[in-house]
């Protein structure tokens, strides 16, 4: 049997009060050893009159009926509230945003949307014209120069022709 | 707690119908009232279906990383929340229906129930967990997150400030 000291039992009384199923466990016999002498009930004493205040306090009404079956029902209600979560998220992010939010008005979607469009065409457009401004002097230039040996050819024929015509005068 | 992570709703009927009853008790006696007290407990059971996984069985047993769940919520709500004014008139009872001793027995209760809710939150948890729901000290710690050292000394401030509080309305009934 282990034996406890006095200053060791006061403190554990102290704390857990004076019932012994309250005590820790692994100290519980030699702290009953130690009560039964008449120190140790000196000491019992001034704890039981603050358990017995402790008793007067009545212990909650246990869980009723419909309680419990609302506990049981959460499943289902968790379920149902985690996919109305997902499709309100974006619902949530518009408020917490408030750019979002303007851009999600049902009202300046379609305002977005054309002007989104118009610039998308505008964009093409000027990227179009970009392409044949690029494009342009280079065609010329080939242009030209597919224009000047032929320029040049029916230059070189004419010539040609009036010393021809010359010769024969 | 493994099949309630699986989704098995059988497990989470089974733990409802085993422990709501503990956890709603501790509540109670925390929250000072049960219908708040059946809402942190509601709000808790949200909490295990919406993150069981969160719970590591290694680490300790259900209805201790529970009685954390539920006492965290009471504690951050009895932090949040500020006293609401009682109406006018709420403890003028129908005093001639009653005896004086039934008078002297309410009065008491009303004392004892004053004193345990004036203590400091921590100290009134360990004294329910330890004293009302009858917790191992280990168990109490570990919901506690605190050591046993510390559970001892938040149990023995917790007593010895009810004794002084009821010695001092003793004192003032006589």
């Amino acid at each position: 049997m282990r034996t406890i000291e006095r200053k060791i039992f006061k403190e554990i009384v102290e704390a857990y009060g004076a019932k012994a199923a309250h005590w820790p466990a692994d100290m519980r016999d030699s702290c009953e050893d130690f009560a039964a002498s008449q120190e140790g009930s000196e000491i019992l004493r001034g704890a039981l009159a603050l358990d017995a205040s402790l008793d007067i306090v009545p212990a909650p009404t246990p869980a009723s009926q419909v309680f419990l079956a609302k506990l049981q029902a959460l499943p289902k209600q968790v379920k149902a509230a985690s996919s109305v979560t997902r499709a309100s998220l974006l619902e949530k992010l518009r408020w917490r945003i408030p750019e979002l939010n303007n851009w999600l008005r049902p009202g300046a979607l379609s305002a977005q949307g054309t002007a989104l469009a118009t610039a998308l065409v505008l964009g093409v457009w000027v990227g179009g014209q970009e392409a044949v401004a690029e494009q342009t002097p280079f065609d010329e230039e080939l242009a030209l120069l597919e224009l000047t040996p032929q320029a040049d050819s029916n230059l070189d024929d004419l010539l040609l022709d009036e010393a021809l015509e010359e010769k024969q005068q | 707690m493994a099949a309630l992570v699986d989704g098995d709703q059988t497990a989470y009927a089974a733990l409802v119908t085993r422990h709501a009853d503990r956890f709603l008790s501790v509540a109670t006696r925390l929250m000072g009232n049960q219908v708040n007290a059946e809402d942190m407990v509601q709000e808790a059971f949200i909490k295990l279906l919406t993150s069981a996984d969160k719970f590591n069985a290694e680490a300790g047993r259900f209805t201790t990383w529970f009685y954390r769940v539920v006492s965290n919520r009471c504690l951050d709500e009895l932090r949040r929340k500020r006293p609401a004014a009682l109406p006018e008139g709420y403890d003028k009872e129908d005093e001639k229906a009653q005896t004086d001793a039934s008078l002297l027995e309410r009065d008491k209760k009303n004392a004892i129930k004053g004193a345990l809710d004036r203590l400091p939150e921590r100290q009134k948890l360990a004294i329910t967990l330890c004293y009302y729901q009858e917790l191992s000290n280990k168990e109490a710690a570990e919901v506690m997150d605190i050591n046993i050292k510390a559970l001892e000394s938040l149990l023995t401030r917790g007593r010895q400030s009810m004794k002084s509080q009821l010695a001092t309305q003793k004192s003032e009934l006589l």
